[in-house]
């Protein structure tokens, strides 16, 4: 009732106004066809005017000024104005206009005006066709603002059957299209019509500046009246591959307030569900390839709802935990990854990111919108390019792998309404060897990992130097050091035992007798430098008392191998021999088939000690 | 995503033409001329990447750590444990990074 009030007295100020008012100060422009279209479908009124304008003066004329009332002018959420050219189907749309907010003097306050600059000026007697499209948030008053759950919604529209303006209109028509249901009334003007769903006023011929007729349109409206009270989108690019886009809800209904309570039963009764000013579903229309979708809050994830996708776009259905009534606040989160390729471009030595700026919801109107583009960290050159003014500033965020924090801008916009859900720009510098800071970070991790261990195992950490237990364990690490020594150069004899095994073979499949002598010659030699430098490592292995039960079998090994080295020594010299008197093969098989089975039996028990020193 | 189930709906839309065809023609230059900028390695094979570049990590690891183990003090040699180190420790931070990029951390 307070509402309703306030605007009536805001009309009979304008009325006052329009009276008192004398000559205007502006131009002698004329507009010789308006036709006005309001579209009250949804939540927002979107008023969509052609305007003709004849340049009557004698001068040329570059601005152009559109009026709206104040409570109107209050509420304008979107305005663009852009001249078209040609008529009917071959109407084409040019360029935006840049409109502003002008403050003429001498004019009275309940009037809002705007400044249009014209493309080029309209000189004398030339015409013009203006399109203004404008979207006002807030000015479909629920009227009765309380109802229960069984009424239907009814709200309120106030407008003027002739168009406000500051300048001479020829003739003009107002089409008021309603949604499909309900007309509780209108007011009635000379030349009403009402056709199916749409209301229409008019023509009027030859009205004045500032002429003013206001109408009330009363109607149900089964729109849903969806506000977030504030939204934050958080929109994070990462050079690796992803936008990651993540969005903060807090809704509310700006309907009719529910009175009374709410009865879960009358609201599922079938086939008379009581509850039709409430809304339940949400829809929102994302870019196509969007991925890893999530819908939650604060208490988890909210399973109701539907995702459908092709190759235009992706559409997200989502339900709230409870169906909203008028007042009814709900909150939740969604989330969604978009592949970088789509959004991300370069040009002209710099990156840009093209990214829509609203919410995806259709038909929401978003009360306070934070737009928070989070860029790499070593992004430089920041700047943003919109089609429309917003509040811009700058933060850093700390995430996963950063050392000096990622650059945010921060973008405000209050009043937002699907009509700026468009793109904007977002330009910086960024050079891919940035990117590897972070896993070099993670390799540095690693490594320090890495370095405590060889420190740990090389530092010495016992208190005393001088303890028994100390001294036993230095000398205990000498004598593996040593058993260490004895190993390779034991392996290193097995392995010359191998060589003059290979060689026997090789001079049995070639017959060559001086290659093999020569073998036997080297192999010969070897191994007596090696049982050279055993003698000094056996000597330092008896020193040790520790070592009193390995030495013995060390030097079990180390007689084992000697015997072996003069059974296999004895066999080569043997089937050389049988080679040179050229005896048959089967002759030098027996001859050494004695010799075979010691040298097998012996090597076996080599094998073994070799195993028993390897575990200590 | 498993919690959003894929179906059909119908939803009347209420978006008008108009401005969907100014929001067109207000960037349509400069995409002209701008190329588009995506990942410096293909986002689909990052998780081969990271299974392969891991194993790698671990065998070497594995060496460096059995070399701690068997070697006596007085036979280690500096060179290799830094050696093994330094290459473990590459091998270990590029699996890492792409395991976190395939499980969809976008660090």
């Amino acid at each position: 009732m307070k509402k309703n009030s306030s605007v009536v007295v805001d009309l009979l100020l304008l009325l006052l106004a329009i009276t008192v008012l004398a000559t205007p100060a502006f131009s002698d422009l004329v507009l010789s066809k308006v036709e006005r279209r309001i579209d009250v479908t949804s939540q927002i009124a979107r008023v969509t005017k052609t305007l003709k304008v004849v340049n009557s003066g004698s001068e040329s004329v570059s601005e152009f000024t559109l009026t709206f009332p104040k409570f109107l002018g209050n509420n304008l959420a979107y305005l663009s104005v852009s001249h078209s050219e040609g008529k009917g189907k071959a109407k084409r749309s040019l360029a935006n206009l840049s409109v502003k907010e002008a403050h003429p003097k001498g004019m009275p306050d309940s009037i809002s005006f705007y400044s249009v600059s014209l493309p080029k000026p309209l000189s004398k007697g030339d015409t013009l066709t203006l399109e203004v499209v404008a979207a006002f948030t807030n000015v479909l008053q629920p009227f009765p603002e309380k109802i229960t759950q069984r009424d239907i919604h009814l709200v309120m529209l106030q407008e003027s059957a002739q168009y406000l303006s500051p300048y001479v209109v020829e003739s003009q028509s107002l089409s008021i299209k309603l949604p499909n249901a309900r007309i509780e009334s209108y007011s009635k003007l000379e030349n009403t019509k009402v056709q199916g769903s749409e209301i229409k006023y008019g023509p009027y011929k030859n009205l004045a500046q500032y002429s003013y007729a206001p109408i009330v349109v009363h109607f149900e409206s089964k729109a849903a009246f969806a506000v977030a009270e504030k939204l934050v989108r958080e929109i994070e690019v990462s050079h690796w591959g992803n936008v990651q886009v993540t969005e903060h809800y807090n809704l509310v209904h700006r309907g009719a307030q529910l009175k009374g309570e709410f009865s879960r039963l009358e609201y599922q009764d079938r086939p008379n569900p009581q509850g039709v000013s409430a809304f339940r579903h949400l829809l929102a229309r994302l870019p196509p390839r969007a991925h890893s979708i999530y819908y939650r809050d604060d208490i988890g994830n909210i399973s109701t709802s539907q995702m459908q996708s092709d190759s235009k776009k992706t559409e997200l259905l989502i339900e709230p935990r409870f169906p909203l009534f008028g007042g009814w606040k709900t909150f939740f989160t969604i989330g969604y990854g978009l592949p970088l390729s789509d959004f991300l471009f370069a040009s002209e030595g710099k990156r840009f990111l093209d990214i829509s700026f609203g919410s995806p919801m259709i038909d929401l109107v978003t009360e306070k919108l934070i737009v928070q583009v989070v860029l790499p960290e070593g992004s430089k050159d920041i700047s943003v390019t919109t089609p429309f003014a917003v509040k811009q500033s700058h933060e850093i965020k700390y995430s996963h792998l950063d050392i000096a924090g990622r650059p945010v801008v921060v973008l405000e916009k209050n009043n937002v309404v699907p009509d700026h859900n468009q793109k904007i720009q977002v330009y910086y510098k960024f050079s891919n060897i940035n990117l590897l800071s972070e896993p070099l970070m993670l390799i540095t991790g690693f490594f320090v990992l890495f370095i405590t261990c060889i420190i740990y195992t090389r530092a010495d950490f016992s208190i005393s130097k001088s303890s028994a237990a100390y001294l036993a364990k230095l000398q205990w690490d000498e004598v593996l050091a040593t058993l260490q020594e004895v190993q390779n150069i034991i392996q290193k004899c097995l392995a010359a035992h191998d060589k003059l095994e290979a060689s026997l073979r090789d001079l049995s499949r070639t017959g060559d007798i001086q290659t093999c002598k020569a073998a036997r010659k080297s192999t010969d030699s070897l191994l007596k430098d090696l049982s050279k430098e055993l003698r000094p490592l056996l000597a330092s292995l008896q020193s040790f008392p520790s070592a009193s039960q390995i030495s013995p079998k060390v030097e079990e090994l180390v007689a084992k191998e000697r015997e072996l080295q003069e059974k296999l020594m004895a066999k080569h010299t043997t089937v050389v021999e049988g080679y040179e008197k050229k005896s048959s093969g089967r002759d030098i098989e027996n001859r050494i088939a004695s010799q075979q089975q010691k040298i097998i039996a012996l090597r076996q028990e080599v094998d073994d000690l070799l195993e028993f020193i390897d575990e200590i | 995503s498993d919690a959003i189930q894929t179906g059909s709906f119908k939803i009347d839309s209420h978006r008008s033409a108009r401005s969907k065809r100014r929001r067109r023609d207000l960037s349509v230059a400069k995409m002209e001329t701008a190329k588009p900028i995506g990942s410096p390695i293909p986002v689909a094979i990052y998780p081969t990447l990271s299974v392969f570049t891991l194993a790698i990590g671990l065998v070497i690891t594995a060496f460096f750590f059995i070399y701690e183990a068997t070697s006596s003090r007085k036979n280690r040699s500096l060179g290799m444990e830094l050696a093994s180190a330094t290459v473990a420790s590459v091998f270990l931070g590029f699996g890492s990074l792409f395991l976190l990029l395939a499980s969809g951390v976008y660090v």
